[in-house]
């Protein structure tokens, strides 16, 4: 099995809440490097609801040179959702109800 | 004479804790906080402080030797002398002048190795002044509690912070930077030096 990973913009007092208020100014090449090599070594991405509805509207539609936007709508998403219903909106997204555990095992 | 900075140099577990849960006297880091300074018992400098011979000379042990150089005076809450004073015995790892942040006046305390320890009622920025015009132009060290820190912080008074990250989620006890209210802090990060078993990461507090 392969390794779950995460990876948080964090301040260091710990809050990880709405990066895009916060994040944009510390971002930089080296960064947008990482976020990309990260995002092309991962094979689904795992999302709680909040994220999953920032993301469903930020990425949809969206391209650019580095292929970052094209790649993030082509891979499987799973979301942990007990409110949202299928079909979900976002290309190749799968609700999870529960069972997290078991369901990202298989 | 050019005054020193005042720095806070902690060790902090990637959950933000100081301490693990349940600290006082008899667990003067809480439950499984220990861990939080395991990476100090084996280094030259540390051991050479409590007393005990050998030890690791590398970047961690440069780092420490660092942070007791540059220091000429300490500043710490009033909890954290109670709850260190103990196991700090007649010989305490500082040998500088401290100064003891309470509400309740008590006389000096000089122990063996050159530490003093003076008790301040009269405020944080009270006990900074002593410190500064004791530590004779060194840095000041603000070295805890977790309280004493953020009143510094709060105050603007910390130019910067060291912060040893420690590979451990502790998942409870006394966090760092709690209580702030200051809305943002903006920091620059003026020097990351990775060892295996802890991060050494250094901010200058922007004013």
């Amino acid at each position: 099995m392969r390794k779950v990973i995460v990876s948080m913009f964090l301040t260091l007092d710990g809050v990880m809440e709405e990066p895009q208020n916060w994040s944009f100014p510390f971002w930089n090449d080296e960064i947008a490097k990482f976020k990309l090599d990260e995002l092309f070594s991962s094979d689904a991405l795992l999302l709680g609801r909040v994220t999953y509805q920032g993301f469903a509207q930020a990425w949809p539609g969206r391209t650019e040179e580095e292929g970052y936007a094209d790649r993030i709508n082509g891979l499987p998403k799973y979301v942990v959702s007990t409110t949202l219903d299928e079909p979900l909106e976002w290309s190749n997204s799968t609700l999870i109800k529960g069972n997290v555990a078991e369901e990202c095992r298989s | 004479m050019a005054e020193g900075r005042v720095l806070v140099d902690i060790s902090v577990s990637l959950d933000g804790f100081i301490t693990g849960p349940n600290d006082g006297v008899d667990l003067p880091l809480g439950e499984g906080g220990d861990r939080l300074h395991e990476w100090l018992y084996d280094l030259v400098s540390w051991r050479d402080r409590h007393g005990l011979t050998g030890g690791r000379s590398d970047s961690d042990a440069e780092i420490l030797d660092e942070a007791f150089e540059t220091v000429g005076a300490v500043v710490m809450g009033r909890r954290m002398f109670d709850v260190a004073e103990g196991p700090w015995g007649n010989d305490p790892p500082f040998h500088m002048p401290v100064f003891v942040l309470t509400h309740e006046g008590r006389e000096p305390l000089v122990k063996d190795g050159g530490t003093t320890f003076t008790f301040v009622t009269d405020g944080i920025e009270s006990a900074l002044e002593q410190a500064r015009a004791a530590a004779g132009g060194k840095d000041v060290s603000v070295a805890g509690g977790a309280e004493a820190i953020q009143q510094y912080l709060k105050a603007g008074l910390l130019d910067q912070i060291q912060i040893h990250l420690v590979p451990i989620l502790l998942g409870d006890g006394r966090r760092l930077f709690d209580d702030l209210d200051t809305g943002q802090t903006q920091l620059e990060s003026t020097r990351v030096i990775e060892s295996p078993g802890v991060t050494h990461l250094r901010f200058r507090v922007v004013k």
